[in-house]
């Protein structure tokens, strides 16, 4: 190596404790969101056993490979199912809503890109999910939104201005726009067609009520 | 006609390795590949105690945040240094016979803008030469277009690559694109 006489003599752990965000000393840190540097990140581990009930593969947490769930994305074309393959970054234009079935509730819209990439587990090592999202600045904001699922009308949305505000008050901002979103049939009847939509749920299943946990299990 | 066409999603093959940089959006983002027996790609970060490498070791994928304005190079990918108006991050990922990587720069609106080449004294650290390019908003491939008439520039002129502070000469370097060695860029990036 070109540079071995000019190396900082000092184990990688002491130059950068987080050096590596897919250890398992660091990886906890990015179970939720976590904004880093330029970037907010996401990271969860792919757990190789089957689930011993349907109820315990759905959430954020660790990922049990789940064949049908899908992925959503709302184009000038309407609702696309978007294939997910491992090893393929999918990114994820600002702008669009899109939404991954039991999963999360709603539809994510984002100012930033995100980019997610699978990466799947072999016999030895864990897989992971991989989250980049761009660092919000200024008006750029994070919002939670609710599309019929007959019609595709906008029934309705909840802002976070994420880059003025951060993160540090995002799940409390999308449990209490799950909350109110459900307790007010008239937000969830669509203004076009007239259907009653499903109830949201949120990120997190442990925040799940009896009814989001119900409609969790549909889409 | 101007018409108002949304910036849709798309995908990119890591698996692929198409060794080309992509710009779209928050990002620029490149994937390449790697055989196991060949001698890896390390990622070596400068600071003012010197030079950090990070070796990936065994079969576990690594992901590691660059921070913006940190210089960096990547051993056998390219031999001149790159420091970013934004973060960059390195995955590497090995399946099978191949060891997957994937950079990306960026993550702030309208970033990445700038970058700098520059170099870095193997007997002292010391950096030097450093040149701002101000047009990544256009390509990131302009960037290494222009890392690399810097770098022909460098292997060109033993006083380019003179260190200020200590005096020794860097050797040769090599450019971005393997394919578009010399046979001398060649030697370096085999040497390294």
């Amino acid at each position: 190596m070109m540079y071995a006489d000019v190396y900082v003599d000092e184990p990688l752990h002491k130059i950068a404790d987080d050096w590596d965000f897919l250890s398992e000393k660091v990886l906890p840190k990015f179970l939720g969101f976590r904004p880093v540097g330029d970037n907010v990140y996401g990271i969860r581990q792919i757990l190789m056993e089957t689930p011993k009930t349907l109820d315990t593969q759905k959430g954020t947490g660790p990922v049990i490979a789940v064949p049908h769930r899908r992925h959503f994305e709302i184009g000038p074309k309407g609702m696309m199912t978007i294939k997910r393959t491992p090893l393929v970054a999918h990114m994820t234009m600002a702008g669009t809503p899109h939404h991954t079935e039991f999963v999360y509730g709603y539809w994510h819209i984002n100012d930033m890109d995100e980019i997610s990439i699978d990466l799947p587990p072999t016999p030895d090592q864990p897989g992971y999910v991989l989250l980049i999202q761009g660092h919000p600045t200024g008006k750029e904001s994070d919002r939670i939104a609710w599309y019929c699922e007959r019609c595709t009308s906008l029934v309705h949305m909840s802002e976070l201005v994420t880059g003025s505000h951060g993160f540090k008050d995002f799940w409390s901002w999308e449990k209490a726009a799950v909350r109110a979103y459900n307790a007010d049939p008239k937000l969830r009847t669509c203004w076009e067609c007239g259907h009653v939509n499903p109830l949201g749920y949120c990120g997190f299943s442990t925040n799940d009520t009896p009814e989001e946990r119900e409609s969790r299990l549909k889409w | 006609m101007v018409t108002a066409e949304p910036d849709l999603s798309f995908d990119i093959d890591v698996r692929a390795g198409e060794a080309k940089w992509f710009r779209r959006g928050n990002h620029a983002i490149w994937c390449g590949n790697r055989p196991v027996e060949a001698p890896p790609y390390v990622l070596h970060e400068w600071s003012e105690k010197g030079v950090h490498p990070f070796p990936v070791e065994g079969n576990k994928p690594v992901f590691h945040r660059v921070p913006e304005g940190t210089p960096y190079h990547i051993a056998r990918l390219f031999g001149f240094w790159v420091v970013n108006d934004v973060d960059a991050t390195l995955l590497t990922v090995k399946r099978g016979e191949v060891i997957h990587h994937m950079l990306t720069v960026g993550g702030r609106t309208d970033k990445p803008a700038e970058a700098s080449v520059l170099f870095v004294c193997p007997k002292c650290a010391t950096r030097f030469g450093e040149a701002k390019f101000a047009e990544v908003q256009f390509g990131y491939e302009r960037f290494i277009d222009f890392a690399l008439a810097k770098t022909r520039a460098f292997n060109a002129d033993a006083k380019l690559r003179t260190c200020p502070k200590c005096g020794a000469v860097h050797p040769p370097i090599y450019g971005f694109h393997e394919d578009a060695d010399t046979p001398a860029e060649r030697a370096a990036r085999d040497a390294d």
